[in-house]
């Protein structure tokens, strides 16, 4: 019946005619092609010749087509094309097709194989045989138009998975000479490479490129399964986020990574680019500090420099042009320099501001001095924004006394406990008058303007 | 039917293309309309297939405006030789069987 969807049967046909060519698949690609070309066509045709004449098969007796045919025969409306009952089954007619065509029986090369290799025998016939039962099981579903409908779906998925397939074997073939996988590599070669390994692998699934030997499907098919093997594993990592990615929202992973990093060590050790670089707690990136005086009180633009007088900065350059999340503050944001009263920008005036991911532009950077990259900076009219204080007050109180070893200080139980031996200027912790919690005194007010502060002759 | 089909397959078809070119089912086709009704899909599309091999056929393909292309056989020089050679045979070999076997069967 034509009013079943031509796109049915097509596909019915495409799915039958596909079958009949594997069961040839081991005479080459060519002998199939030259023994299947119109295979379509010619199935099609036969096809519509059956359903116009089984409705009407009574009356004319000499019609083709056995009365069994499977088409149409049950409901002539919505039939479910079975290709199987009206040819008979892919495997039969692909037997009948080479026969006819004085070509070998498959079975015979079986031999061939298994008189070669006896454990090669009994993978091919266990795997012919689970292939062939696994495919009876399902065919209740298989032969549903929905299945084809899903099949052709799934078949034009296929050029993704030729892509997929070049990355990972791009990822695995370098990852002897130290590539890290990454969806665009770093390195000119590991771009090389990817390059490379995405258009031969497109193209050995178009079917082009494939060299003309006998091992080269079974290459082709090992290292297809390879592939999707390693993809998943490949893809797992790199969809982790990283410190050093730029536009990442460092602070939750940046918390659990310096977490599991923190049970072996103190330090970072530098798994990627810029992980040695910028300020690290414990394992952790730090993006801000706050300072708070001796009274708990926090501070603001505090100027911070290390032994060797350099100004320790959180944002290095490249924590400049990225997004950080801030604790208890949605959003993503760039953090902001203080400016100098000469102008300057200082990146070691803390707390550092930020401003909202959308009220940025980019402009370039001043201290690029070939101008080239671009920094983040507020759009005109808006001001960066104070980050939340981890405490409005510090838990503890330093007393500028230094407390005298074995000195007893009124109020305090912790100074007896203390190393009568131990460095002035290692002051046990003094009065705590809020107990370890956080003071829940209000922080003055902030000052909206930006930080300004006095340049300094260290820089 | 099958076992005596398959000696005369070849002459058969080469008749059906000699006659004009046709494509495989179109030649299948023409074979059950002429009686052959028992004839097997594959069978035909495989003898096709070796008959070009065998330079008997020349083959050309036509783009269809819808649906698969179809692949076109039409009969060679050589093929017209062979058809021809067949043919004697076969109406020596259908002499003899039918002296053989004698002429019971009118019908027949």
């Amino acid at each position: 019946m034509v009013t079943t969807s031509t796109e049915t049967l097509a596909a019915h046909v495409r799915g039958y005619a596909q079958a009949v060519r594997l069961h040839l698949d081991d005479l080459g690609p060519d002998v199939v092609d030259d023994l299947t070309d119109g295979l379509e066509a010619d199935l099609t045709d036969s096809l519509l010749d059956r359903t116009a004449t089984v409705p009407d098969a009574g009356r004319s007796p000499s019609a083709p087509g056995s009365p069994s045919g499977g088409v149409g025969s049950g409901a002539p409306g919505d039939a479910v094309l079975d290709l199987a009952a009206a040819f008979g089954p892919a495997a039969e007619y692909a037997a009948e097709l080479r026969e006819s065509a004085g070509l070998p029986p498959r079975a015979a090369q079986a031999n061939r194989l298994a008189r070669r290799w006896a454990l090669g025998r009994a993978v091919v016939v266990a795997w012919e045989l689970g292939s062939e039962r696994w495919a009876h099981a399902w065919r209740p579903l298989t032969s549903t138009p929905a299945w084809a409908g899903f099949r052709d779906f799934v078949r034009s998925l296929a050029p993704v998975w030729w892509v997929l397939r070049g990355w990972a074997a791009a990822m695995v073939l370098m990852y002897p000479f130290g590539g890290t996988p990454a969806i665009w590599p770093w390195s000119t070669p590991g771009r090389i490479v990817l390059l490379a390994a995405v258009v031969v692998s497109i193209q050995w699934g178009r079917g082009r490129w494939l060299p003309r030997l006998s091992w080269a499907p079974g290459l082709l098919r090992v290292a297809s399964v390879g592939a999707a093997v390693a993809v998943v594993p490949l893809l797992l990592y790199v969809s982790e986020d990283r410190p050093s990615d730029v536009g990442f929202s460092s602070y939750e992973a940046g918390w659990s990574d310096g977490y599991n990093e923190a049970q072996y060590s103190s330090v970072s050790d530098g798994g990627g680019y810029g992980d040695d670089t910028g300020v690290w707690v414990d394992g952790m990136q730090v993006s801000n500090l706050f300072v708070y005086d001796r009274n708990g009180d926090p501070i603001r633009d505090v100027q911070v420099f290390d032994d060797r007088g350099r100004p320790v900065r959180t944002m290095t350059a490249q924590g400049t042009a990225q997004t950080w999340t801030v604790p208890e503050l949605p959003g993503d944001w760039f953090f902001q320099p203080a400016i100098a009263s000469d102008g300057r920008e200082r990146w070691n005036v803390y707390p550092l501001r930020a401003v909202d991911v959308n009220d940025v532009e980019w402009v370039p950077d001043e201290s690029d001095p070939e101008w080239v990259t671009e920094v983040p900076r507020p759009l005109t009219g808006i001001q960066p924004t104070t980050m939340p204080w981890p405490f409005l007050k510090a838990p503890t109180d330093i007393p500028s006394k230094v407390v005298e070893p074995g000195t007893d200080e009124t109020g305090t139980g912790d100074a007896g406990t203390q190393d009568p031996d131990a460095p002035a200027t290692d002051a046990p912790a003094g009065t705590v008058p809020g107990g370890d919690r956080p003071a829940s005194d209000t922080v003055p007010d902030e000052d909206p303007a930006p930080a300004t502060v006095e340049a300094t002759e260290a820089d | 039917m099958t076992q005596l089909l398959k000696g005369v397959l070849d002459a058969a078809v080469l008749a059906v293309v000699e006659q004009e070119d046709g494509y495989g089912y179109d030649v299948l086709r023409r074979l059950r309309a002429a009686g052959l009704a028992d004839i097997g899909d594959a069978s035909v599309y495989g003898t096709l297939r070796r008959l070009y091999s065998a330079g008997a056929l020349t083959s050309y393909v036509v783009p269809s405006d819808e649906g698969p292309h179809r692949k076109y056989y039409g009969i060679t020089a050589h093929g017209r030789q062979m058809l021809a050679t067949q043919r004697k045979e076969w109406q020596e070999f259908t002499g003899t069987v039918a002296g053989l076997l004698g002429n019971r069967n009118e019908a027949a």
